[in-house]
């Protein structure tokens, strides 16, 4: 499959999964938000030498990832694919600081090992709420949280309209795609091509655009885009829900709730 | 219901670029009529369709419906006499889910929320449609767009219908059930097609337009049976009269 | 270039935040009086960008492949306010959606991809070099210095961002000269195909170049939203960053105090007492200054945490039982879920 079909693949699989019945699919989108951006901003927060304290916090992506059921092969994958820019400075890390930190008998751990190991852990744990982000709340909701706000109402519509015509574009520069290497014989696309290729395709997006305003001007549009469905009240579960999670990322960024627990255990077993 | 006459005299109409899509079309068309428009690609249906649901105006010449001439004044009084069903229904939807699509016309309109929801469902219900409600329509099948395209338009209340390729890409059987449905409307039609089989079927009326103009008009009976005539637009016979069965044409 | 979320701490991404949706209320605004028909049409272009950067074509001579950014293009299209707004349209649909980028990173992503190209790069360079003559070749000579201008000071952008988050090991200078050459390779792509677009969109559509320039788009040297931008993120960004500066060299004293406020709870653990007399001796030193043993200063002028083996067993072994009491849990939740589905499937 090419990068576009992969593409089209995710938005579809993500968009189902929102469809879910779960109780998270039916908080309201601004608690999901919230508590997702207070948790990368947790996540971020850490000391750079942190390891085990970051470890707790994988209850969090665990949590909405099962709800979701979002299968973490999923996200695995997509890890790969954004990793190298990440994968670099991991690696930077490790070239860069090579002052010994922990020390296991004879053996000596570099910091640059832990602080590298730190910066995978932030990755795997930010990308894998971002993405059950929209596996568990849906994004048209998000847009349409985003439209409450009248400042905001063209952004989110511009938004929306992104998403639903991805859908269309990218079928489409799949199908230009697979009839440009059905006839090229393995070679690359050349810049020319690439412009004689891409260009009708913008055209032809032109001609859509129109028609669909021509469409919603047909049917009494005035400017004024209508919010998305029905305004959705904040309720004592969105509330729980969101300081429930608050507290806990807070309480995981002050107390290494991993060494407590640790610590229990061997004091217990003593 | 009123009566709405729709009229176009001496029409013309040139794109930005110079291409002239239109020129001295003149026909009228009575109230509850169902009118074929056919004609060969680029003969200046779709444009037509434009200026009758008052998204284009005419350079030179009028179009009047009901009596009234249609300006950049009196748009949004038009507007909401006439609905359009897009050829591409992908043009068409644009909301999040197919209730949302549906309820767009009546809700610009000012229609109540309460009413909208029976409004809706009552469309989605006539064209068969009722359990994609909750669904986004990017996600439909063509034919399932084609339907939700088709109850969006009218969900308007419009009394005039204008159809701009209704039945391409359908399989046959969604085409027969449109085709089911169609019929039983009472609006004002306009359908421009290359299906003459369906224009053979649903209009009793026939225009063909060539570089656009009115070619000929007349009876379908009359006017899809003259193979001369279809061949010198770049048209042919329905296939029913290309010695396939018969069976179909004494439905009527 | 997307940064992700574990590369940017919490005051660069916010401050980035703050900046970002300040300039998309900013466009909004500029927006609105026209903004009728430009909605579908921002909306199907943003689609259009969104997929056309996932064809890529081949760089002659060097084996490699490109694609096109968009920011410019869109720039030019819609005229720099609807561009920036498509732009982080498009960029939060690849956050949100594949994890190109993250949601802390969005505004500096936005910043760096949008605010450069938008309203640095197409005012102040494309749209001045055109306003003379506008020939198909200095259109694209235009196109081709503010894509490389737009994405030299994006990836500068990045390295200052990264830089101020305290998260890199990498020093500024060599990050500095990895960064800036890679993106003027990547910013001739994007001229170029830039170009090839316009081209062909002056030969079937000469309109669609000229519309956005008619209209209301800052006059060709307004400098008054480049300004305001910069302004309002070199204020906020110095200022965070000096009191970082001041308060948290590298981060370290924050992982210092770290190990200190855990002690009272650690001390609950008799196992841990010791260890924690240990720490405090180290840790509580208060600056760099104080610092006096050898091997500490040997460590290139940087001082470290002193993690000690026991804390960090404790810890390895709490996270390890986190971790498998979540798989566990998540492992069984799955296998009870596949179990009702089937047979009622």
């Amino acid at each position: 499959m090419s990068v576009l079909e992969n593409a089209l693949y995710d938005l579809h699989r993500l968009e189902d999964l929102a469809a879910g019945e779960t109780f998270i699919h039916r908080l309201h989108p601004g608690a999901n938000f919230l508590a997702t951006a207070v948790f990368v901003t947790v996540v971020a927060s850490f000391p750079r030498y942190e390891v085990t304290g970051l470890m707790p916090l994988v209850v969090y992506p665990a949590f909405t990832l099962l709800l979701a059921d979002l299968p973490l092969g999923f996200v695995l994958a997509r890890l790969l694919v954004v990793s190298p820019f990440v994968l670099f400075f991991a690696l930077a890390d490790l070239f860069f600081i090579r002052a010994p930190l922990v020390r296991f008998g004879p053996f000596f751990l570099p910091a640059g090992w832990i602080s590298a190991a730190s910066l995978l852990l932030r990755f795997f744990l930010s990308v894998s709420a971002a993405l059950s982000f929209v596996a568990t709340g849906g994004f048209v909701p998000f847009c349409a949280f985003l439209a409450r706000w009248r400042l905001f109402r063209p952004f989110a519509s511009v938004l929306f309209f992104v998403y639903r015509y991805s859908y269309l574009t990218l079928e489409e520069a799949a199908r230009l795609v697979r009839a440009h290497n059905l006839r090229a014989g393995g070679r690359g696309l050349r810049l020319r091509e690439w412009g004689h290729l891409i260009g009708p395709f913008l055209w032809r997006t032109y001609a859509r655009a129109h028609c669909l305003y021509l469409a919603m001007v047909a049917r009494g549009f005035n400017g004024v885009f209508p919010s998305f469905g029905p305004p959705r009240k904040w309720t004592g579960k969105d509330l729980l829900y969101v300081s429930t999670w608050t507290i806990f990322f807070l309480l995981a960024r002050c107390v290494d709730l991993a060494a407590l627990l640790g610590g229990l255990v061997l004091g217990g077993t003593r | 219901m009123s009566h709405h006459i729709i009229e176009v005299e001496d029409l013309k109409y040139s794109y930005p670029d110079g291409t002239e899509a239109l020129r001295d079309l003149s026909f009228r068309i009575t109230h509850g009529e169902s009118v074929a428009l056919i004609g060969a690609n680029g003969a200046g249906k779709s444009t037509l369709l434009l200026h009758l649901a008052g998204l284009l105006f005419p350079q030179t010449g009028r179009v009047r419906l009901g009596g009234i001439t249609v300006t950049r004044k009196n748009i949004l009084q038009i507007r909401r006499r006439v609905g359009l069903v897009f050829q591409d229904p992908d043009d068409q939807l644009f909301m999040p889910t197919v209730f949302e699509e549906v309820a767009f016309a009546p809700v610009n309109m000012g229609v109540p929320p309460d009413e909208v929801k029976e409004l809706v469902n009552s469309v989605l219900e006539q064209v068969g449609v009722s359990h994609l409600r909750p669904r986004p329509p990017y996600r439909l099948s063509h034919g399932e767009k084609r339907a939700v395209a088709l109850a969006a338009v009218l969900a308007g209340l419009p009394d005039v219908l204008l159809l701009d390729e209704p039945s391409a890409g359908l399989d046959p059987r969604a085409r027969r059930q449109l085709i089911e449905l169609l019929r039983g409307f009472t609006h004002t039609k306009i359908v421009a097609t290359h299906d003459l089989d369906l224009a053979w079927e649903l209009c009793p009326r026939t225009i063909i337009l060539a570089a656009g103009t009115v070619a000929a008009e007349g009876p379908s009976r009359e006017i899809l049976g003259d193979e001369k005539l279809l061949r010198c637009c770049g048209l042919e016979l329905p296939l029913r009269l290309q010695g396939g069965p018969l069976v179909g044409t004494t439905r009527e | 270039m997307h940064m992700a979320d574990a590369l940017l701490s919490p005051a660069v991404g916010g401050v980035m935040w703050a900046t970002t949706a300040g300039l998309a209320a900013y466009s909004v605004r500029k927006l609105e009086p026209e903004a009728e028909d430009k909605l579908p049409l921002m909306g199907v272009l943003g689609a259009f960008v969104f997929a056309a950067q996932m064809i890529n074509f081949s760089i002659p001579l060097t084996g490699s492949s490109g694609h096109l950014g968009g920011g410019l293009l869109l720039a030019i299209l819609l005229g720099p306010y609807a561009g920036f707004l498509t732009m982080a349209a498009i960029l939060v649909i690849q956050a949100l959606f594949f994890a190109d980028g993250g949601i802390l990173a969005l505004g500096g992503n936005i910043f760096n991809l949008g605010f450069f190209s938008c309203f640095v790069a197409y005012p102040l360079i494309y749209r001045r070099m055109i306003q003379k003559e506008a020939t198909s070749s200095r259109q694209g000579l235009a196109a081709v210095l503010a894509a490389v201008v737009a994405l030299q000071l994006g990836a500068f952008g990045v390295v200052v961002e990264t830089k101020l988050s305290g998260i890199t090991a990498l020093p500024f200078g060599t990050f500095v000269l990895l960064m800036q050459p890679i993106h003027l390779a990547i910013g001739l792509v994007e001229g170029l195909a830039t170009t090839a677009l316009i081209a062909f969109i002056r030969k079937a559509r000469p309109e669609l170049l000229e519309g956005p320039g008619k209209e209301k788009t800052p006059r060709p040297g307004s400098l008054r939203p480049v300004l305001v931008g910069f302004l309002a993120a070199a204020l906020i960004l110095g200022g965070v960053a000096s009191w970082f500066a001041s308060t948290h060299p590298d981060g370290l004293e924050w992982s210092i105090l770290r190990v200190t406020g855990k002690e009272e709870l650690e001390a609950s653990s008799r196992v841990h007492t010791a260890l924690v007399e240990l720490q405090r001796r180290v840790a509580l030193l208060p600056d760099y200054s104080f610092k006096t043993s050898s091997e500490e200063a040997a460590a290139e002028g940087e001082t470290w945490p002193k993690i000690d083996p026991g804390t960090s067993v404790a810890g390895l072994l709490g996270a390890a039982l986190t971790w498998a009491v979540t798989v566990l849990f998540g492992t069984v939740v799955r296998l009870l879920r596949k179990r009702r589905s089937l047979p009622s499937s």
